[in-house]
């Protein structure tokens, strides 16, 4: 399976990770950062961050999402944009609209919304990828894995 | 009689006239061999006078804690004073006290000329200058002396010591954040406030809770935080802004039972503006100096010390 477009997650740990909000901690107002944000807890209003966004199973956000890339496995309340790649782990949980130029859904995981996609690559060369099915431009094939 | 000279051979020069113009020549050997021997000297002075215009320029106080004069540093303090002297570093030396006010003692001097203020001491006598000085346009080395409280030296990469010594004579400048409380005074390391409820306004426009549990707050700056399990990989002194860590305590029937702490994960925040208040007092320590506060606002100077670092540095 390819992870060329699998945002790089691997390095949000330790030195790198610029803020962290804890599975005790609820965040009230509009959260900016210019770098990697972990979300282990609470957080309404908005939310912006120039680079990779990480919500953790268990994380609760009632906010509107900007990131460059994002990867979702708690539950969203809230239009996300990406600017890149948005990835949905199984425990995902969205409401709300989703702008993304390259999409990734794991089996089990909820979106309800609108899914609008393109970005720089345009309507046509956008890219949704399932990761028990096969990859294949514009189509969704599902396969049992 | 008067007789016209052609030349010195000629022999209707009168023998009054011949004196003088041997006189004259004479005179004028001796000067140039005067001018050959200044020159000379000023040749072997040359570099002399370059470690005098150095010591002018960066003209340095150095601000003395009580102890360093006492055993076991005396002998230190020997090698490092006579190091002083030859680097050409050599300056005007001032004891404080915990009365001191350093503030005033430096601008003072500052008129006299003196560009670098040299604190020789501990993490204690750090806090105790920076804690009044840190926005004075100086530049701040530091003689780290003794084995113990000497973290920040090891921060800026200074040995400790007499090593410190050619640290200081290199002169490698670095302009770091400070922190700035209650828009009074300053701190370079870190702050603590223990077990308190707090509520948390970042850059006014996000507000940090946890429920109704006490939390441990820390700021670091120039020292890795003191909240347990993270990492010094937070430090970042030249960033413009200051990291908030927050813990908040988790209360469950062990800790009860045992009269200990229980933390859940630690919540990291960067921020150029931090107001932290609460209902009751709670105890800050901040660069190692207690104070009881209410409400306090903590903003960051962004990259306006000036420091005197090492190439060891941890940023």
């Amino acid at each position: 399976m390819s992870t060329k477009h699998m945002p790089n997650m691997d390095k949000m740990g330790g030195d790198d990770v610029e803020t962290i909000v804890g599975p005790s901690v609820r965040v009230e107002g509009d959260f900016v950062s210019q770098g990697n944000i972990v979300i282990e807890g609470q957080v309404s209003g908005s939310i912006k961050t120039e680079k990779n966004l990480r919500v953790e199973q268990g994380a609760k956000i009632a906010a509107n999402v900007t990131a460059d890339s994002a990867l979702i496995a708690g539950e969203v309340k809230g239009n996300i944009k990406a600017m890149n790649t948005l990835e949905l782990t199984p425990s995902a949980r969205v409401d709300g609209d989703v702008e993304v130029k390259t999409l990734i859904i794991a089996a089990g995981a909820a979106l309800n919304g609108r899914c609008i996609m393109g970005g720089d690559a345009g309507l046509n060369g956008a890219k949704t990828r399932v990761k028990s099915g096969s990859y294949e431009d514009n189509n969704l094939i599902s396969k049992e894995s | 009689m008067k007789t016209t000279i052609s030349s010195a051979k000629n022999p209707n020069v009168s023998v009054r006239t011949a004196r003088r113009v041997a006189q004259s020549a004479a005179r004028i050997v001796s000067a140039r061999n005067e001018i050959a021997s200044i020159r000379e000297l000023v040749r072997t002075a040359r570099p002399h006078l370059a470690e005098v215009a150095n010591a002018r320029n960066n003209a340095y106080l150095y601000l003395y804690d009580s102890f360093v004069r006492e055993s076991p540093h005396k002998d230190v303090m020997r090698i490092v004073e006579k190091r002083f002297v030859d680097f050409g570093l050599s300056g005007k030396v001032i004891r404080i006290t915990p009365f001191t006010n350093c503030r005033s003692l430096i601008e003072d001097e500052l008129r006299y000329g003196v560009k670098t203020v040299v604190v020789v001491g501990n993490n204690e006598t750090v806090a105790k200058v920076m804690s009044r000085a840190a926005d004075l346009d100086v530049v701040f080395g530091l003689i780290a002396v003794g084995k113990k409280d000497n973290e920040l030296a090891e921060s800026l990469g200074i040995p400790l010591n007499e090593e410190a010594c050619n640290t200081l004579a290199a002169r490698k400048i670095e302009l770091v954040d400070y922190g700035v409380i209650n828009n009074q005074r300053f701190f370079l390391t870190s702050i603590h406030i223990q077990n308190a409820r707090l509520r948390i306004t970042c850059d006014n426009t996000f507000v940090v809770k946890a429920d109704k549990e006490n939390v441990e707050l820390a700021v670091s700056n120039l020292l890795p935080s003191s909240v347990q399990g993270m990492t010094k990989g937070f430090l970042h002194p030249q960033d413009g802004k200051l990291e908030v860590i927050i813990r908040p305590q988790v209360s469950g029937v062990l800790s009860g039972l045992f009269n200990r702490r229980a933390y859940s994960k630690p919540s990291v925040f960067p921020f150029r503006r931090l107001l932290v208040s609460a209902a009751r007092p709670f105890v800050m320590t901040a660069d190692g100096r207690e104070t009881q506060e209410s409400s306090v606002e903590i903003t960051v100077a962004p990259k306006k010390l000036k420091m005197i670092v090492g190439k060891e540095r941890r940023f």
